[in-house]
């Protein structure tokens, strides 16, 4: 066994922890009270569609989907996911920035594996 | 794959103990080139964001087939009619909106059967192979929230002087961090060798392994959330730090994606099963 992380899993980990300083962690508390007020309840944080092009442009998206998807996938194995996963996860919200948030990656996945285009 | 659209997945039902699958009572029932789905879920994570497009549903084709492959699984766009949203659920008090836990009532629901996934009766394999991946995620996300946690009370303890000294000075905050540094890592290479095993050989042979993490890492993180809520006092249980929502959210995982006990009897049966097969040889 050889846990050491890939080159491109380190290069994605400093990237996205770069993108999280940047982008997430300094708005994490003003999307907390956006969701926490009741007007507006089960309404989407208008941020949010900017923040993801954002990740999708800095080639974040969709890195949990292992590399045997081919074309789909971003390439990666699980244990190059694994500490990527970790830093999404420092904030409760941030995973659905990069595509990766449960249940859309075990239901893309399903359709990955089972869907007809 | 866009992430232009959001997707629910409807499999626990509150009338039946749906951590046993099996149990499952959601009928899905061929009807010319339709089926018609009848049910109530609830737990239905994701579906009450307002871009939740699609569902898939798992149920019933067939209730007297062999236990196993009674269910399948069908996808259903939420606007299909007879599929009405009962409420949003909330957890300790969150509702985690927008994406929400929503309870669904199915009624006289009308799909095409092209929306049927893989097969009738073969919904029990997808549900394996599908939550396998999505059980490591959490614990992967599991570990970011303990070690953030472990962040913040560390932080914290050179910032208070209870008594006269400052709390890093105290042996058994030292000690807290210091478990917590430990099991935090116990866990990260758990849930390492899980993904690595789950890339060499495949999720089905990994299901011991990650049925390990799904126990350990939900308990692990539990513990130095408390912890650091704890060091943290006051300021730890309100809202002003993330503490009191990840803990909530690593309490509801010993029950998402299959409970505590569950994962243990599996293993367990496994293990025994194994170490009867060598001492045979």
């Amino acid at each position: 066994m050889n846990f050491d992380y890939s080159d491109t899993s380190i290069a994605l980990q400093e990237k996205l922890k770069e993108f999280m300083e940047i982008h997430v962690l300094p708005i994490e508390k003003e999307v907390e009270l956006f969701h926490k007020n009741p007007e507006n309840s089960w309404k989407r944080w208008p941020g949010l569609e900017s923040l993801k092009q954002k990740a999708k442009d800095a080639g974040l998206r969709n890195v949990f989907l292992p590399g045997s998807y081919g074309a789909l996938s971003a390439g990666l194995s699980n244990l190059e996911y694994a500490p990527l996963a970790e830093i999404m996860g420092r904030v409760l919200w941030s995973s659905e920035i990069f595509n990766c948030n449960a249940p859309d990656t075990g239901n893309m996945e399903v359709l990955a594996k089972y869907g007809t285009p | 794959m866009n992430g232009d659209i959001r997707s629910a997945f409807l499999m626990t039902e509150p009338e039946v103990a749906s951590s046993d699958a099996t149990n499952i009572e959601t009928a899905i029932v061929s009807d010319g080139n339709d089926y018609v789905i009848n049910g109530r879920k609830w737990w239905a994570s994701g579906a009450m964001d307002p871009n939740c497009k699609i569902a898939i549903v798992m149920g019933k084709t067939d209730f007297d087939a062999p236990r196993h492959v009674q269910q399948s699984m069908i996808l259903v766009p939420m606007d299909t009619p007879g599929l009405k949203i009962e409420r949003g659920l909330s957890v300790f008090g969150y509702t985690d909106s927008p994406e929400g836990h929503a309870e669904i009532i199915l009624n006289n629901v009308r799909v095409p059967k092209t929306n049927l996934l893989l097969g009738e009766g073969r919904g029990f394999e997808i549900a394996q192979g599908r939550l396998g991946p999505g059980r490591i995620h959490h614990c992967m996300r599991l570990i970011g929230m303990a070690q953030r946690a472990l962040e913040i009370m560390s932080e914290r303890t050179v910032q208070r002087k209870p008594f006269g000294r400052t709390l890093d000075t105290y042996s058994s905050v030292r000690q807290d961090i210091a478990r917590s540094a430990c099991e935090i890592q116990q866990a990260r290479l758990l849930v390492l060798s899980a993904a690595y095993k789950m890339d060499k050989v495949g999720n089905k042979e990994a299901k011991d392994l990650i049925a390990m993490i799904k126990i350990v890492t939900p308990q692990m993180a539990l513990k130095v959330i408390d912890r650091a809520i704890q060091i943290l006092g006051g300021k730890g249980v309100g809202s002003d730090t993330p503490l009191a929502h990840f803990f909530a959210a690593a309490r509801v995982l010993r029950l998402a994606d299959g409970p505590d006990e569950v994962h243990m009897s599996q293993l367990g049966k496994s293990t025994i099963n194994k170490y009867i097969q060598a001492s045979n040889v």
